[in-house]
């Protein structure tokens, strides 16, 4: 029965990627000709760029900042531990409208450049803000924390005995580093980069406004530009084949890490004086960058356009915004918890590639889910209304593809990913032996899971539902296309705002996304805190 | 009070274990001993209640609790087990551990039990500290405290020394076998290590290719081994052929001895020193009247009459003393 | 564990979607219209106000991209709650209306203060405002005298000096595939390709930001829509003022086809279910009053000829525009993103 459940909700999350591939079974060949003597190229060659740089960016500052902020202690080293988490709050087109405001030739930066060294246009190099390398930029600096909590996780679990045995054997902090603590740590640190890379892949709103061919591009142009959607479709088709690879990379690696070695965290080493600070300023930088300036600079605008603002637009944005935000968080995290014990329960009939099917979603761009979804909910209520209309006479009218349901069905079908690995990693620290002790000591399946699960899973759970929360609050192009009347997003608004090039006016509803963000995040952090505390002493 | 009868189990699909048959009387303490894979923690398990069994019983305290057809679930059975990575809950303090399988009681016994197993394994101090914070050894301690508080009829443990060092394994072998008589309940254990079966159990079984070879105590096993392998996986020796016996015989090594003018020449390849006395591994001439089934002959040796590695010596063997073997 | 967590799960989920359900508006109230937009909230919202202020016609409105809106009626078929469609050009209209989206717009709506050239020929669809797509000038780099037609920007003496955004966006598509139909495919793959050539930066973002860089010097050239320097030209920023006054719009091929024009424009959805409503709406945006808003606060053309121009369009200079039938715009969309693809024009 259970199972019957999981194989029916796993098809349903796979539905949108069913209705993607089946459009390959139509293939429209003087067009995809077309896009292969084009763009295709430029999609393929753009796609694997972004997502090759974006997790090489996002292991590298998360796992360093992991790294660093675990191992030393400085000034204002525990404060910029749990600041660093802050970018989450920020979707990746606000970073890159604002970078490119700030940036760009006619931007204040150039501008008192070329106004203090008396400079013209190609006078001097500076670096193009709008370009494959500026989004990949962009992304990363929203994008580490995922790295950077897992690696984090990883690294306080690394027993010191480690370290102290390759100390006496004259292994240097750096070989230690790159040798042992980065390929222990790393099942978790490429955890965090398939998470980010899949995000990039799935971007739409930066690369469409940076002007970078991708596949999301692609699919967004072969379809609205040219009205094929079934290229559309099938060019959505080879970009979730990429996921696949990324997903499958990353199985791959972790399989050959097992455990982590049980053991005691170590002190963090005291830096003081120059070395300190030194520390402190370079640790402050992604959050600084990825955080603190964007969020100054859309402050300084959201101020100076307020009063364009009135509470009644405003308001319901916000409420509107945060309950969707809140349900399917709820739902989401319902769904990864029924997925994750399910696989548990039945290890033997339910094979690992079935969860990671579930991750799929994450890949799709929203507007292909969106479709996706919309097209079998449709259907389901166009023949609802046909049967009801024929034996009562009643239609009850779009059900399904007309509300928040359609809406919630996309948000879960796409961020179930992100829940998924936070239930997979909770559960895996409930060993199997655990649950047998438990029934040793008399304690059944169910009260076993208030004594022992329910404690254990709550970090991983709070962490899931936050992370989904702040997800949905960012997520732009399925709720553009499925949002029924009058629903409207944060998100929404101040995307059509900045399309429409009213950047300031922006501001207001993307720093209020930011802040509504903040709160998971912050109480995220507060979540980290105790875990970790609980974990830091000494024995 | 144990009683396992002509059990048959499998683990997964394959099958592991047949026509196994062993008894424990109340307030025994029995071994099940074997290599690795040979399917003993399989047949833990189902006395646990955690795997069911093909065919056969197993009854506890005149219960019959497996059975092909029906198995008592786990937390009915009052069977308390050790898990080899003991299993502790990292969300609980070592009080709270302990006193899990007290849930049935009022607050005021849970702490006295609790004081009490504590003290027991020698944990009287860390009530209030966290798994992660306490070593491999105190965790293992706390695993058994923690099985032993809700006073269970029969004791499993699961390879309980295998994490530890080594410089552990005997005081915690004595330290198990104690806290099991005083709490006078029976105990069932599992391991591959011979030293600790013979430092902790009264009766040991021999597991090897699916089957039990022997049940038996310390000595039975080691001077009158039912077959081959029981020997060869006892103690030390050698099987050998000699050319005036008619059977394989057991040639332990303290029958050789190392002498001038004795019935067979060889050479000393290694020598181990054992505290008290040394034990050589000779290589034996050929045409001597003497075959080995195995490459080297262990030979033990006083302290005073060393023999120095590569040397040519002459030995004897006390035929008498050696263990003849059926099969 | 079974068991009692499936029965956890299965309330929670009930109890979930029947909240879903309840917080879900049902169909029809009275006096409602439901509007599907492509034009973004902000520019359409205004005048929506002023609609229902006037009738009490409550308005419901999802905006979205155009496309996703129509594959969305689509798929909703019979049932879709939609009942006008606005769009922010002319091909989007064509195309609903050859998906069978859309119906006649009945009789009482009167039509003929539109010229004729943008309205439907079946009167499935009309037009609500014009805007056009001109060069717009550096003034103090370029001299007018060295300007004339669309095709001439393929002379060497433009190159690495033209700003003009990607051909992603319809605006350019539009005026690719009006191209394409009036002087054939092949001499319209030249022109872009020699158009490309002459680009000072890859194209990146969007209409301003083609006139911001030409105000900041990165390009002397840029092609735009005219509201968009309308809106800059009225800005309460001094700063947008200035970029905006620092460039001139030059009409192109005013001797010959004119320049190019687009329009935004509206269409009763085939299942309509509240047509009066739908009526009373675009005989609303037709009426002077909504017109001259768009005028006035919009910077758009207003379609009534009637109607009267702002000051800041005023002074952007009259001027001969295309005159093809803009449902063919529509038709050619594909083809002209082909042929932009093979150009080179990202």
């Amino acid at each position: 029965m259970s199972r019957i459940l999981f194989w029916l909700l796993l098809g349903l999350i796979l539905l949108p990627l069913g209705v993607v591939l089946s459009s390959i079974a139509n293939p429209d060949f003087s067009l995809l000709q077309h896009l292969y003597q084009t763009v295709l190229l430029d999609y393929v060659s753009n796609s694997v760029l972004l997502a090759v740089g974006v997790g090489v960016g996002v292991a590298i500052i998360g796992a360093s900042l992991a790294w660093a902020l675990t191992q030393y202690s400085f000034y204002g080293s525990r404060l910029l531990g749990w600041l660093a988490v802050l970018p989450l709050a920020m979707p990746a087109y606000i970073i890159a409208y604002t970078y490119t405001g700030l940036l760009d030739y006619s931007g204040p930066v150039q501008q008192f450049l070329r106004a203090t060294f008396d400079w013209q246009y190609g006078d001097y190099w500076f670096p193009n803000v709008r370009s494959l390398g500026g989004a990949i930029v962009m992304m990363t600096l929203v994008l580490f924390p995922y790295v950077y909590l897992l690696a984090r996780n990883a690294f306080t679990a690394q027993s010191h005995s480690l370290r102290e045995a390759s100390a006496s054997m004259g292994v240097t902090r750096w070989h230690y580093f790159s040798r042992i603590a980065w390929p222990l740590a790393w099942p978790a640190i490429v955890a965090g980069m398939a998470l980010a890379m899949m995000e990039a892949l799935a971007d739409y709103g930066t690369v469409a406004y940076f002007g970078v061919s991708t596949f999301t591009s692609g699919v967004f142009r072969t379809w609205f530009g040219m009205g094929s959607r079934q290229t559309a479709l099938q060019l959505a088709a080879m970009l979730t084949l990429i996921v696949f690879v990324v997903i499958w990379l990353e199985q791959r690696s972790r399989h050959k890490v097992r455990h982590a070695t049980k053991g005691n965290a170590r002190e963090p080493v005291r830096l003081t004086g120059l070395k300190g600070m030194g520390m402190a300023l370079a640790c402050s930088l992604p959050v600084f960058l990825g955080f603190i300036l964007p969020v100054i600079q859309l402050s300084s605008w959201a101020v100076s356009y307020l009063p364009d603002w009135s509470w009644q637009d405003y308001a319901p944005l916000v409420s509107q915004s945060v309950m969707l935000a809140g349900i399917t968080a709820l739902a989401t995290v319902l769904l990864a918890l029924f997925l994750s014990y399910t696989k548990r329960w039945y290890t033997a009939s339910i094979p690992q590639w079935a969860i990671n099917l579930a991750s799929m979603g994450y890949a799709l761009p929203g507007i292909v889910i969106a479709v996706g979804v919309l097209v079998p909910l449709g259907f389901f209520d166009i023949k609802l209304n046909a049967f009801t209309n024929a034996w009562f006479g009643y239609q009850p009218g779009l059900i399904l593809s007309g509300t928040m349901v359609v809406l919630v069905f996309a948000y879960m079908v796409r961020f179930v990913a992100v829940a998924l690995q936070h239930t997979q990693t909770g559960l895996q620290t409930i060993t199997p032996n655990m649950d047998d002790a438990a029934r040793s000591l008399g304690v059944g399946s169910v009260k076993a899971t208030w004594r022992v699960h329910l404690p254990i899973m709550k970090p991983s759970l709070i962490a899931a539902l936050l992370l989904v929360f702040v997800d949905v609050l960012k997520e732009l192009p399925a709720t553009l296309v499925l949002r029924p009347f009058n629903v409207n997003t944060l998100a929404v608004k101040a995307y059509e705002l900045a399309m429409d090039e009213r950047l300031q006016q922006a501001a207001l509803p993307a720093l209020s996304i930011v802040l509504c963000g903040i709160l998971p995040v912050l109480l995220l952090i507060r979540q980290l805190r105790k875990h970790e505390d609980k974990y830091a002493k000494r024995a | 009070m144990l009683n396992v009868h002509d059990i048959a189990l499998s683990y997964g699909t394959t099958p592991v274990l047949h026509s196994v048959n062993f008894s424990l009387l109340q307030g025994q303490i029995g071994c099940l001993l074997g290599p690795s894979g040979s399917g003993k923690t399989t047949l833990l398990r189902a006395i646990a209640g955690f795997a069911r069994v093909d065919s056969g019983s197993i009854e506890i305290n005149g219960q019959q609790v497996s059975s092909p057809a029906t198995t008592l679930a786990a937390e009915k059975r009052g069977v308390g087990m050790v898990f080899q990575d003991y299993a502790l809950f990292p969300h609980l303090t070592v009080e709270d551990n302990v006193a899990f399988g007290l849930f049935k009681a009022n607050k005021v016994y849970q702490k006295q039990r609790v004081d009490e197993c504590l003290d027991m394994t020698g944990l009287g101090k860390m009530h209030k500290r966290y798994p992660h914070e306490l070593s491999g050894g105190q965790q293992q301690r706390v695993a058994i405290a923690r099985a032993l508080a809700p006073k269970p009829s029969l004791l499993l443990l699961d390879e309980p020394f295998s994490s530890l060092d080594v410089s552990l394994r005997d005081t915690l072998a004595n330290d198990i076998r104690r806290v099991i008589k005083d709490e006078q309940i029976t105990a069932l254990l599992v391991t591959h290590d011979q030293k600790e079966a013979f430092a902790v159990a009264d009766e040991i079984g021999v597991f090897a290719d699916g089957v039990l070879q022997q049940w038996g105590d310390a000595g039975s096993l080691y001077h009158n081994p039912a077959n081959r392998f029981v020997a060869s996986f006892i103690g030390e020796g050698a099987l050998v052929d000699f050319a005036s016996l008619d059977k394989t015989v057991l040639v332990r090594p303290e029958v050789v001895s190392i002498c001038a003018g004795g019935q067979y020449k060889g050479k000393v390849v290694s020598r181990y020193f054992r505290g008290d006395h040394f034990i050589y591994a000779l290589t034996v001439e050929k045409e001597q009247g003497i075959t080995l089934h195995t490459e080297l002959l262990s030979c033990k040796g006083e302290l005073a009459d060393a023999v120095d590695v590569d040397e040519s010596v002459s030995f004897d063997v006390d035929l008498n003393k050696v263990t003849v073997l059926e099969r | 564990m079974l068991p009692e967590f499936h029965l956890k799960f299965k309330t929670l989920l009930a109890t979930l979607s029947s909240v879903l359900v309840l917080v879900t508006p049902t169909a029809g109230f009275a006096d409602e219209i439901n509007i599907y937009s492509a034009r973004n909230e902000a520019l359409i919202k205004p005048i929506l106000d002023k609609f229902t202020e006037k009738t009490d016609i409550k308005v419901n409105l999802v905006t979205g991209k155009a496309d996703a809106l129509i594959s969305r009626m689509q798929s909703e078929g019979q049932f879709s709650p939609v009942d006008v469609l606005v769009t922010t050009d002319a091909g989007r209209l064509a195309r609903a209306k050859s998906m069978g989206l859309t119906q006649i717009i009945p009789n009482e709506v009167s039509l003929s203060s539109v010229n004729a050239t943008l309205v439907d020929p079946d009167r499935h669809w009309t037009a609500l405002t014009k805007r056009a797509r001109p060069i717009m000038y550096a003034k103090d780099r370029v001299d007018p005298a060295t300007l004339s037609t669309m095709e001439a920007l393929t002379d060497a003496q433009w190159k690495g000096r033209i700003c003009i955004r990607s051909s992603s966006n319809i605006y350019n598509q539009s005026m690719t595939a009006a191209l394409i139909e009036q002087l054939g495919e092949q001499a319209t793959e030249q022109w872009a390709k020699g158009l490309v050539a002459n680009f000072a930066r890859p194209p990146a973002g969007g209409d301003r930001d083609q006139i911001r860089a030409v105000a900041a010097g990165q390009c002397d050239i840029a092609v735009a829509n005219t509201y968009y320097l309308a809106g800059m030209r009225e800005s309460q920023d001094k700063a947008t003022r200035d970029v905006a006054n620092s460039v001139a719009v030059f009409w192109p091929n005013q001797d010959d086809r004119g320049v190019h024009i687009n329009i935004s424009g509206i269409a009763i959805a085939k299942h309509a279910k509240n047509l009066a409503q739908a009526e009373a709406l675009i005989s609303f945006m037709l009426s002077e009053e909504a017109q001259q808003w768009y005028a006035q606060t919009n910077g758009e053309y207003p379609v009534v000829d009637a109607v009267a121009w702002s000051d800041t369009l005023k002074a952007m200079g009259t001027f001969k525009h295309e005159s093809i039938p803009l449902q063919t715009v529509g038709e050619k969309n594909a083809d002209a993103l082909k042929l932009m693809d093979r150009a080179g024009w990202k």
